[in-house]
């Protein structure tokens, strides 16, 4: 949320990485971060349908090569990367509106007026609609672990913003299982976007 | 994230970010994942340097070579065509002399400068 501040108003004692710097670093991410920020693409934009990990990473990358996500001087740049793929995926705006049709349409594109205005009403609606799409996502993720204890166990935490030992502790699990975790809701959240690309005929 | 009130979204990020067990074979598809959206940014922006590129150089093909020695020589050539003097070798339209078409002289006179230019470069060649 911080960073969608960043690009919006500059105060006057910031300081901020010029484009090239951050792209360098983006350029840079070690393969580990480049597989955790597909894993977190991948759960934003859970329950929205409306763009894939690929996409949100490719626009994130040209709106900071392009200078409209500054990166704080303050910040890692991985703090700063996890601000962009969030407010991308929460802003849901960054995709064309006759795209998000047809990914509504299930691959369709056929467009009507009527559509057409429900996007918009959907996009007008502010902050009140991002905490909607928020919801969203953690309630899709939620619905895809329902009935597996743990698993609940570790949407509570995160809800609750726990995380490390806090989090190991409200689960009741060790380091070991905690991670045991984190790959099993990864290989679900691929899964179900291996289910909806298959639906619209993507790869 | 310290400045402002950290959400559930917030905290399902750091969650996945905290994963630092090396990459396995499982990851290579989202290893792939990262490279094609790099390289499709990385041709989108080629895109719009290439577009921005072409339109300095139209804008700049638009832009008036002309100087200010020129449009006076146009506006000298212009008011003695308007002033009846066949000498100009000019003809204007009728209604080029009612005055309707002065705001446009700014525009004509770049234009008659222009001509004479092309006229001396072929005169030359």
């Amino acid at each position: 949320m911080e960073e969608n501040a960043e690009e919006q108003v500059d105060q006057p004692d910031d300081e901020y990485h010029s484009p090239d710097e951050a792209i360098a670093a983006f350029r840079q991410l070690s393969n580990e971060e480049q597989r955790n920020l597909v894993a977190s693409a991948r759960a934003c934009l859970a329950g929205s349908g409306f763009a894939t990990p690929n996409e949100l990473i490719s626009e994130a990358y040209v709106r900071i090569a392009e200078g409209r996500r500054k990166w704080r001087t303050s910040k890692t740049f991985i703090q700063f990367l996890k601000g962009v793929v969030r407010s991308l995926a929460s802003d849901g705006d960054f995709l064309p509106e006759e795209r998000k049709l047809v990914r509504r349409n299930k691959g369709s594109a056929i467009v009507t007026s009527e559509q057409l205005d429900t996007i918009t009403i959907e996009e007008d609606d502010g902050e009140l609609a991002e905490k909607i799409r928020n919801e969203q996502v953690l309630s899709a993720l939620e619905a895809r672990f329902s009935g597996d204890e743990q698993m609940e166990l570790l949407m509570m935490g995160i809800r609750d913003n726990l995380i490390g030992k806090d989090l190991q502790e409200a689960i009741g699990v060790d380091a070991t299982r905690l991670e045991a975790l984190r790959t099993r809701f990864n290989r679900e959240l691929k899964k179900q976007a291996a289910v909806f690309g298959a639906k619209e005929g993507q790869s | 994230m310290s400045d402002k009130k950290k959400d559930a979204l917030d905290s399902l990020i750091d969650f996945i970010f905290s994963d630092d067990t090396p990459v396995s074979p499982e990851d290579e598809e989202d290893l792939d994942i990262f490279k094609d959206a790099i390289q499709q940014a990385e041709a989108r922006l080629a895109k719009s340097r290439l577009e921005r590129a072409r339109a300095g150089a139209f804008s700049s093909n638009m832009s008036s070579n002309v100087s200010n020695i020129d449009k006076e020589r146009a506006k000298r050539r212009y008011d003695r065509a308007k002033a009846g003097d066949a000498t100009a070798g000019l003809t204007l339209a009728a209604r080029f002399g009612d005055g309707s078409m002065d705001g446009d002289l700014e525009a004509i006179l770049e234009d008659l400068a222009e001509l004479e230019d092309e006229d001396n470069d072929n005169e030359k060649n």
